[in-house]
């Protein structure tokens, strides 16, 4: 049996908040979120002349009587959103100094995201990635699919480095169609790369997520005495006293986040810091409340 | 450079905790995976110079640390060559500091004693600390303030810190005796006595008895310590009174005997006598004292009162301060009674036995006589008792026969009790009942022979014209005063001096014939005193009552007699004072006026027998003293202190005899001729700068934030 990756505080704070799309979204049903395509649906939007080949079903004939001229009444269509939910499976997403894992904060608050947008009858894709895409879960709308989605959650090991050149690419395949990307790493890859993908999936017309999730101990450097680092993604190892180079190590981590945060800034990303100490619904709220406040464009 | 605890160097491997506390560290490494993996790398490699050398600061500072307590705790010290018996090493050892009144001596702002002292305390300085130290601080007595070699080097640092200087003169050879006792019996150390004095002469003057004791001690090294080199002095080394009787209103002759200490005349010495502690009554001066000499000088002055006083003689300040005035003490008596027993019975009054010495008694005009202090009485030998002799202070035996037992135990008890008697014998005199008189016979200092008359066979005999040794006739040692060599003995019993009685002192000679035999003897019985003349004060017996020296030598005699108990009223340093008063003050609380003013509690007076007695101890410092009864205004006795004269003479011993006193043997046995002292101690230093280095690897370790 699939291991229940719902934090129920987290998916109850989420039901009330809601991941609205914040940008117009190329939905393929009708939904809650503003679709770019003009049609003739329910709420009026604006007049234009009729030209030929329009349907004279949305002839506005108050107007032809009063003022002799042919008009067509348009309406704004609201659609849903395919949100593409991208976990990062590189191996020092295994790493956590407490109770869980990046690895596993992250396969949570996908989850858990997964059901908030299913809920709301958007629809979800997930991707499982390192260096390249390692699995894919298909768009869906169906709520009753979220225990498929957890299974496919919990069955993925992380492994491999980190890289955002291809996987990124991958996902900027699937989502061509105007919708929410939402990326859950720790980003320990190439920032250019990083750049460069997230570059891609905004000039797709995506609003794009990251959920930078990070262990405590790699933000705040804890450690006392002598340690030997071993690289997760790797073989390297490093002895040192942290105590003593541990100012360095905060300034060069932080100098870090700011660059991911510019990086995220510069192509309309929202930047999420998502320390796993924090409990999970707190982190999810919090960004949906976040976002919720900022509304819509 | 060396060290007084060696072993403690082995300490040295304790350098080896910071290193070996270091090396840990690097291995109790724990593992871990980590995924941030690149910022570690880059802070690493941005620190890893920076850490090297703060971790290796931090080591030498810690390995420093640990090696300069260890340093500290094994004492380094710097050690000196010095010559032998100057010090040093280990020893048990008699320090003998001199402090006697020499000692009080100034030197700049400092005394001969502080220098000692100091002298004392450098040498316990250069000692090891396994040594033995004993103390004592050596007058005319010892005080041994550490009896025993002791390895407190400290305790005998104290007491050499709280020790003083007093008045006493100096005996350096019976603290050196002591000295000797107390180390005689130990052993496993090279012994020493060392004994820090100005080296004055007079204090070596039982140098035969410390040479014996040197030579019979022959493990025991005697190191005479000469501080200074004695500077020039001037004292009064003499007063007294002289003449006649210390009566109120009557002048009386000073005689101040002023010493010149110094290697040079010295000039104009300025000599000042006070009374009572007041101001000068009389002044005078000294044109020249030769080098090493002494002068003497007479001044008249007189007490308007009688009783107890104090008669100070001074002269200008100079480095010895302690000698620079001398006290007496004088009882001015308002009358004096004399009885004068007379042995022939004749009515005529120009014919009695007494009569010219009643008149060289009483020496003024008969209108004048009542008024003098002198009362005069006279009685017949049968008639002697006790009630006859209460209330005379001097008896004249003249041509007595002899006496009754009664009387002349009467006499005796008299004399014992302080009565004085003078016996001028005469035709009537009979030795052989006198010798037949128990009593009397052993009153008298000189053994009387049967009268014997001058003739031509044996020509009347003179008396001596100069060379007089006791006080009484001391005057006439000056021509000026003239000669007694013209009094003639006719007839006269011939005398034996007694030898000294057990405790007691010998017959001394008033003056002798020009033969060279006694003329006349005293001596002390009991608290009184007997004078024996060997012929009478008749022109038959002599023609000494018509001779001019007659009435000053009755005078003089009169004026010793009464003042021969003055003789306690001048005390050492030291010495208890004791006077007898009236029996109305038993129980009464006293108190003694010390010599600088201050009033000190004495007790009461007590009863000794049917007699009441003031007893005071504390008589340390030298100077006047003034005993009140409780309610009393006026002293009802007084007393000095005096100094040793020869304190005085600051004169040290010649080096080269005391160079003697350290035995070639000893310095052999001690096998070098120079040794190592300890010059200076390093690890209060080393302390020191351990305790820096401590707050130095606090604040870097802070720095460098080593939580570890």
């Amino acid at each position: 049996m699939a291991e229940n990756l719902l934090d129920p505080q987290a998916v109850s704070r989420g039901e009330a908040l809601g991941l609205m799309a914040r940008r117009i979204v190329e939905g393929y049903r009708v939904g809650e979120h503003r679709s770019p395509f003009h049609g003739f649906a329910i709420e009026f939007a604006q007049h234009r002349e009729y030209s030929a080949g329009d349907d004279i079903r949305h002839l506005d004939w108050k107007v032809l009587g009063r003022s002799d001229r042919y008009y067509i009444k348009q309406y704004e269509q609201d659609t849903n959103y395919v949100a593409h939910i991208a976990v990062d499976g590189s191996a020092s997403m295994n790493y956590g100094s407490g109770k869980v894992s990046k690895l596993h904060f992250a396969k949570a608050l996908a989850a858990c995201l997964a059901y908030v947008i299913l809920l709301q009858r958007d629809a979800v894709a997930l991707m499982l990635f390192d260096t390249e895409r390692r699995d894919y879960l298909p768009r869906t709308d169906s709520l009753g699919r979220i225990n498929h989605i957890m299974n496919r959650l919990a069955a993925f090991e992380a492994t491999g480095h980190t890289s955002f050149g291809r996987s990124l690419e991958q996902l900027a395949q699937e989502a061509k169609r105007r919708g929410i990307v939402i990326l859950l790493s720790d980003l320990f890859g190439d920032e250019e790369q990083l750049a460069s993908g997230l570059q891609r999936l905004a000039f797709s017309g995506n609003e794009v997520i990251v959920f930078h999730t990070l262990d405590h101990a790699e933000i705040t450097f804890p450690f006392t005495g002598v340690y030997k680092f071993r690289d997760l993604e790797g073989d390297a190892e490093l002895q040192t006293s942290p105590a003593d180079i541990r100012k360095s190590y905060l300034k060069n981590f932080e100098d870090y986040r700011q660059r991911i945060r510019r990086i995220c800034e510069k192509f309309n990303a929202h930047y999420v810091l998502a320390d796993t100490e924090k409990p999970l619904a707190e982190v999810l709220s919090g960004y949906l409340a976040f976002r919720r406040n900022t509304g819509r464009r | 450079m060396n060290f007084l605890q060696p072993a403690v160097l082995g300490g040295l491997a304790a350098i080896g905790i910071p290193i070996a506390i270091h090396l840990l560290n690097k291995f109790r490494v724990r593992r871990i995976d980590w995924a941030a993996m690149r910022f570690l790398a880059d802070s690493l490699r941005k620190n890893e110079r920076r850490l090297k050398i703060e971790d290796l600061i931090l080591l030498v500072v810690r390995c420093l640390l640990f090696a300069l307590l260890v340093l500290a705790f094994a004492r380094p010290v710097w050690q000196a060559l010095a010559s032998a018996g100057t010090g040093g090493g280990t020893v048990a050892a008699m320090v003998l500091l001199d402090n006697s009144a020499s000692m009080q001596e100034t030197v700049g702002a400092s005394t001969r004693f502080d220098e000692a002292r100091q002298a004392a305390l450098k040498w316990l300085d250069s000692l090891d600390a396994d040594s033995l130290v004993g103390l004592g601080l050596v007058s005319t007595r010892s005080d041994l303030v550490v009896p025993n070699p002791v390895p407190d080097l400290s305790l005998a640092r104290r007491e050499l810190g709280a020790a003083r200087t007093s008045d006493r003169g100096t005996d350096l050879a019976q603290g050196i005796r002591q000295a000797f006792a107390t180390l005689a019996p130990l052993t496993g150390r090279p012994r020493e006595i060392r004994v820090f004095t100005d080296s004055q002469i007079s204090g070596w003057d039982k140098l035969a008895e410390i040479q014996r004791l040197v030579a019979q001690n022959p493990g025991i090294a005697l190191v005479p310590v000469p501080i200074g080199e004695g500077g020039p002095n001037i004292a009064v080394t003499g007063l007294s009174i002289d003449g006649g009787v210390a009566a109120a209103g009557l002048p009386l002759r000073v005689r101040v005997d002023v010493a010149n200490f110094c290697d040079a005349p010295v000039q104009n010495i300025r000599v000042s006598l006070s009374t009572d502690r007041s101001p000068s009554v009389g002044e005078t001066n000294i044109p020249a004292i030769p080098a090493g000499g002494s002068q003497q000088v007479e001044m008249t002055i007189s007490f308007a009162e009688p009783g107890p006083h104090l008669l100070t003689a001074t002269t200008p300040p100079d480095a010895l301060k302690v000698d620079n005035e001398r006290t007496i003490a004088v009882n001015v008596i308002k009358t004096v009674s004399a009885l004068i027993v007379e042995g022939g019975e004749v009515d005529a009054m120009a014919d009695r036995d007494g009569y010219f010495l009643a008149n060289a008694l009483v020496p003024v005009a008969r209108d004048k006589s009542l008024r003098y202090y002198l009362g005069l009485s006279f009685a017949r030998p049968a008639a002697l008792d006790a009630s006859a002799l209460e209330g005379a202070d001097i008896v004249f035996l003249c041509n007595v026969a002899s006496l009754a037992a009664p009387a002349a135990k009467a006499l005796s008890d008299y004399v014992h009790k302080g009565g004085k008697l003078v016996v001028f014998p005469g035709p009537l005199s009979n030795p052989a009942a006198w010798r037949a008189t128990t009593d009397l016979w052993n009153l008298l200092p000189a053994e009387a022979g049967p009268l014997q008359t001058a003739d031509a066979a044996s020509p009347a005999s003179s008396w001596q014209s100069s060379d007089f040794e006791h006080p009484v006739t001391a005057l006439w040692n000056d021509p000026s005063q003239g000669s007694l060599g013209a009094i003639r003995t006719l007839r006269y019993l011939p005398l034996t001096p007694r030898p000294a009685p057990p405790g007691g002192q010998a017959p001394q000679i008033l003056v002798r014939h020009a033969d060279g035999t006694p003329a006349a003897l005293e001596w002390g019985v009991g608290l009184g005193r007997v004078v024996l003349f060997d012929s009478g004060v008749t022109p038959e017996m002599t023609n000494l009552p018509l001779h001019p020296a007659f009435v000053p030598l009755v005078q003089r005699l009169l004026g010793y007699l009464t003042r021969s108990q003055e003789a306690r009223l001048s005390l050492s340093p030291g010495e208890s004072f004791r006077l007898n008063v009236e029996g109305a003050l038993r129980g009464r609380e006293f108190s003694v006026m010390m010599p600088d003013g201050t009033r000190r509690g004495g007790g009461r007076v007590e009863a000794e027998g049917e007699d009441s007695v003031i007893r005071f101890g504390d008589t340390q410092s030298v100077g006047g003293y003034q005993v009140f009864v409780a309610g009393g205004e006026r002293p009802v006795g007084a007393f000095a202190v005096q100094l040793d004269p020869a304190e005085s003479n600051l004169r040290p011993i010649d080096p080269t005899e005391l160079a003697a006193l350290t035995k070639p043997s000893e310095k052999k046995t001690s096998g070098v001729e120079s040794r190592l002292v300890i010059t200076r101690e390093f690890w209060p230093a080393l302390v020191a700068l351990a305790a820096v280095l401590t707050v130095m690897e606090m604040i870097l370790a802070f720095r460098f934030s080593r939580a570890r």
